[in-house]
């Protein structure tokens, strides 16, 4: 039995690859802290019928223990679509009963190649030497860095810079609220500013964590729901050291070029939950627009 | 131009890298950077099937120089057989012609 999701209609991806045929039920997680605001294309979910779709599925863990109810009973992959945020994988009770029983796909923002509804993959990029068809598309890249790839900046041709910073603020007060100390909501903000501006930098835990005002401990922690949410990645150094003395710590990057653009534009990286306002400066435009 | 451009460029080129993996399905756990002490650096490797590792250079500049593809050799001649060919990813609008090492614009990366 397959779960397709038809072309197009689907998960803002194109199709489920065949690596997620057989799970019972197919867990979408919209990452990059973009809250509730994707816009949900989805298809006519077929697994031999139909399945249910359920969106911000997190915000009701009982329901959990239903569906794996019913998945055990009838045993047919594709029942189930859930979507919803990534808070979704560190629910104790949800993860118990989705364990085993699940594909999971992780929905970053858009990318380029999604907005054009281009399929790329990047080892192919590399190795396939047949002549280019022509590279397509007459935006710029500071347009593109600008914007990022949050959906609803596409779909709606929001302004980013504003819409980010409010998208962000939502992030930070309604899914971090949970997992971190409310006194500790505004220094989260901070440490995500401060992220921003050090995206490409090898990861120096200590020297965030001082210029954020928080310890150590509290810094690696956050620094994990940041990447658990797909706001920040880690690079991590390859092993193979060809004889050389190589670095071990690992590169922080801010997977939307957007938010490091808000942040960076705005000159006040430490008050990142203050900067509602920062985004109208910020579209005046720091860089040249040619 | 702003300072963090090029930061955010590299960004953009990595987050890209990854999700064009997470689309397809796959795990982006074959994405790493590599540095040694000496500050010599490849901006991203990813490991292909066979052991290849492919070194991508990125640049946010818009002219291309040959001196992009100087570090990559200089690297692939350290790596040895493990050493693929790669890709120097600009900010120009237009790929060049390849040489050993792809010559991409980010329109064609992205």
């Amino acid at each position: 039995m397959q779960l397709t999701l038809e072309q197009g209609a689907s998960l803002g991806v194109g199709d489920v690859p065949p690596d997620h045929a057989d799970g019972s039920y197919l867990l979408a997680v919209a990452g990059g802290g973009s809250g509730g605001s994707r816009p949900w294309r989805w298809g006519t979910a077929r697994a031999g019928g139909w399945a249910r779709i359920l969106d911000e599925a997190q915000h009701v863990p009982d329901l959990f223990s239903y569906i794996q109810g019913i998945v055990d009973e009838r045993d047919q992959p594709g029942q189930f679509v859930l979507a919803g945020s990534p808070n979704f994988l560190i629910h104790r009770q949800i993860s118990q009963s989705l364990a085993g029983r699940c594909d999971i796909l992780h929905l970053l923002p858009f990318s380029r190649a999604e907005l054009k509804r281009r399929k790329l993959h990047p080892v192919e990029a590399i190795t396939d030497r047949r002549p280019r068809s022509r590279e397509n598309g007459e935006d710029r890249l500071n347009d593109v860095l600008f914007a990022g790839g949050h959906p609803r900046i596409h779909d709606k041709k929001l302004e980013p810079q504003r819409w980010l910073a409010n998208c962000y603020q939502t992030y930070i007060e309604r899914d971090v609220r949970e997992l971190v100390n409310v006194g500790d909501v505004e220094a989260f903000g901070r440490l995500m500013g401060l992220c921003a501006g050090r995206t490409g930098q090898l990861l120096n835990l200590s020297a965030l964590a001082n210029d954020c005002g928080i310890t150590h401990t509290t810094a690696r922690r956050w620094l994990s729901v940041l990447e658990t949410s797909f706001v920040v990645m880690l690079l991590r150094p390859h092993h193979r050291n060809f004889n050389k003395r190589l670095v071990k710590s690992p590169k922080l990057y801010c997977l939307d070029t957007g938010r490091c653009a808000t942040c960076c534009a705005s000159g006040r990286l430490k008050t990142w939950t203050c900067t509602r306002h920062a985004g109208r400066s910020a579209s005046r435009g720091w860089w040249p627009r040619r | 131009m702003h300072a963090a451009r090029g930061a955010i460029c590299e960004s953009w080129v990595v987050a890209e890298t990854v999700k064009n993996f997470m689309n397809r399905g796959l795990r982006p756990d074959v994405c790493f950077f590599w540095r040694d002490s000496a500050g010599h650096e490849i901006d991203l490797l990813i490991e292909a099937g066979g052991g290849r590792l492919l070194p991508v250079e990125i640049k946010s500049g818009q002219t291309f120089s040959s001196d992009f593809v100087k570090n990559l050799n200089w690297w692939r001649d350290l790596a040895g057989p493990a050493g693929g060919k790669g890709a120097v990813v600009d900010g120009g609008d237009k790929s060049m012609p390849d040489k050993d090492d792809r010559l991409l614009s980010w329109r064609g990366w992205g």
